[in-house]
């Protein structure tokens, strides 16, 4: 099952969590949790719908408690508390699997996806970097096609938002 | 940057993603994942369903127990109280003879 379905975790951690790092620790803590929990699996979806939930919730959570530890980090040098960790993370993420001559723009466009809110960010990195179809989308986060629909529509309009600002900044 | 190549360059960064490769994982997530299991059993301690039950049987008679006690005592309490009242006059009563005796 690790074998089948190592590139469907690993790939959808990579797009949520833009650290291949993190995306591999958070692949195995998935499978772990697979392995306790495929009791509780009934069947009721498909198997890979059942993995992106899981990849996908355990992501989610591994962003949020990354980012209140950035923000404790913040207040402690706040208050004057010596911390090793950096105020300001300036991280550009190259996806692996992006063509040679894409590169560049698709970092300019990750660091954008990254400032999308939560369920926009899930449904377009499911879209563009899995491939899924609305259909399957609306399985994985359990919302209507409409849903999927309005939310990737949204998510485009904040991406063209976004890197229009960065493109006047940089011109 | 003009806005017309502002709106050319958001589009074609918006289409980077075309072509995607899948990343590939690490070939050792299977026995990385075997590891993680092997860590997170060892941590589990196995109880018998019977040894849950008894501790909990024991936890229960003990709660009993204590509240038991505590109405006893409050009633001793209670009891010793009403005692002492009855006395104090008599006490009293003592006192003042063995002040008037000495003066």
């Amino acid at each position: 099952m690790v074998d089948t379905h190592k590139g469907l975790v690993y790939n959808t951690a990579l797009g949520i969590l833009q650290n291949t790092d993190d995306a591999e620790d958070l692949a195995q803590e998935v499978f772990i949790q697979v392995f306790h929990s495929v009791k509780e699996f009934k069947g009721d979806c498909k198997l890979s719908t059942w993995l992106y939930r899981i990849t996908l919730t355990k992501s989610l959570d591994f962003l949020r408690a990354k980012k209140r530890k950035k923000r404790f980090g913040f207040m402690q040098n706040l208050f004057g508390a010596e911390s090793n960790e950096p105020l300001v993370e300036q991280v550009t993420f190259v996806h692996p699997g992006v063509q040679l001559e894409n590169k560049e723009r698709a970092a300019v466009l990750f660091g954008a996806i990254d400032k999308l809110p939560e369920n926009q960010k899930t449904a377009f990195t499911l879209n563009k970097v899995e491939g899924l179809s609305y259909q399957e989308i609306a399985e994985v986060m359990q919302l209507s096609v409409s849903s999927i629909e309005s939310l990737l529509f949204r998510a485009k309009a904040n991406l063209q938002k976004y890197l229009g600002d960065y493109y006047k900044n940089e011109g | 940057m003009e806005n017309k190549n502002i709106q050319s360059e958001v589009e074609k960064t918006l289409n980077s993603l075309s072509g995607l490769q899948k990343a590939e994982a690490n070939a050792f997530l299977y026995e990385k994942v075997m590891s993680g299991l092997q860590k997170s059993e060892a941590r589990v301690i196995p109880i018998a369903p019977r040894i849950i039950w008894q501790a909990a049987a024991c936890f229960a008679a003990l709660i009993v127990v204590n509240v038991f006690v505590w109405t006893k005592s409050a009633d001793t309490n209670e009891t010793s109280q009403t005692k002492t009242e009855n006395t104090n006059p008599v006490a009293q009563e003592y006192f003042s003879y063995i002040n008037t005796a000495q003066f």
